[in-house]
């Protein structure tokens, strides 16, 4: 006989009325799409892996699921929601703070960077974190608009603009970069 | 590619250069979860559930359908010998799980590295998974008594077994000090 396996909802139904593992094939599913987005929005593996661990324990713990939204993108805001959390607080705190480009003497050095993709990832450190979130998953990751906005909870039309100044600040930031070198 | 603004109307970049922006973005690819990291993750998962109260057991089929990431998350973890941390004293097993999820990847195993000597200690102790991988140890106290927790892989995800042995546990002998198991 074949069994399939549950869909995410029916998961996260057993796990909480208590059937053991049904969180762990949760993790399982989405560990990958949780660890890229975090990596690449906060840019440093091991504020990337509090993050995520932090977003999994937080939905392991949960007592209760609305349900009004996939149980994928309801992970993924508490996932973003930490990210910018820990962004937020690294720009109030440059000296202190976890964020990776925000401490001296860690993360590439945009005049310096030796290859484009080292100083591509120091200016996406250097954009707003709620522009940083858009660009990461719409244009880095490639989640469609509209599952962008549920994740972040706010409409199409402000994740395109997001989007969008984010790589054009991104071009900004890159050319400054290379007139620095000259 | 350069990034020098291929037109002179300064503030907004000229559309060539945000196409090869959005593909440089798209080219930064989405990397997978490490495997240390799942390993860690799971393990700290598998601590906070325990903190929960099951009340059934997972699905046959969907417990079979995790075997392999098991494996696989166990299999790419590497220990190796590095410098010795502070013994740490045991009370509850409570607190024995909590260290031993905190040793998970810790490299301070001592001779017990060595899997030969691990499997006849673990064999003289009496312990049941002499066999198993190593994912971690450190020294460790149980009341009063010095000795090694190893973190030791059971082949099911967010399972692991923590055991602590006396620390001149060898070929010749083995006392198993304590053992509990976190997870499921």
């Amino acid at each position: 006989m074949t069994t399939s396996i549950g869909s995410d909802r029916e998961l996260l139904a057993d796990h909480l009325a208590g059937v053991t593992g049904a969180f762990d094939e949760l993790f399982r599913r989405y560990r990958d799409r949780l660890w890229a987005v975090a990596f690449r929005t906060l840019g440093d593996r091991a504020d990337a892996e509090d993050a995520v661990q932090e977003a999994f324990l937080s939905a392991l713990r949960t007592r209760s699921y609305r349900g009004d939204a996939e149980v994928g993108t309801w992970l993924h805001r508490i996932l973003v929601n930490k990210c910018m959390n820990r962004m937020r607080r690294a720009r109030r705190d440059p000296v202190t703070g976890d964020g990776p480009f925000d401490r001296p003497g860690r993360g590439p050095d945009l005049s310096t960077a030796v290859t484009s993709r080292l100083a591509l990832d120091g200016a996406l450190a250097l954009l707003a974190p709620e522009q940083r979130a858009a660009v990461v998953l719409v244009d880095a990751l490639g989640y469609p608009v509209a599952e962008a906005a549920a994740i972040l909870e706010i409409p199409p039309g402000t994740v395109k603009s997001r989007s969008a100044r984010g790589r054009a600040r991104l071009v900004a930031l890159l050319a400054e970069a290379q007139e620095g070198r000259r | 590619m350069s990034h020098r603004p291929d037109h002179d109307t300064a503030g907004a970049p000229a559309p060539g250069d945000l196409d090869r922006m959005r593909a440089e973005l798209a080219a930064l690819g989405a990397p997978p979860m490490p495997a240390d990291v799942t390993t860690r993750i799971g393990a700290a998962l598998a601590v906070a559930a325990g903190d929960r109260t099951p009340a059934r057991r997972l699905r046959p089929a969907l417990f079979a359908g995790l075997a392999a990431a098991v494996v696989a998350g166990v299999a790419a973890v590497a220990v190796t010998v590095g410098a010795p941390a502070a013994p740490r004293v045991a009370s509850e097993e409570s607190d024995l799980r909590a260290a031993g999820a905190d040793a998970l990847g810790a490299p301070d195993a001592g001779a017990l590295t060595d899997p030969v000597r691990r499997r006849s200690c673990l064999t003289a102790a009496g312990a049941a998974d002499a066999g198993a991988p190593l994912l971690g140890g450190r020294p460790y106290t149980v009341r009063g008594e010095p000795g090694t927790l190893l973190v030791l892989g059971t082949g099911v995800l967010g399972r692991f077994r923590f055991v602590v042995v006396d620390a001149g546990c060898g070929p010749a002998s083995g006392r198993l000090l304590a053992s509990t198991t976190a997870g499921r």
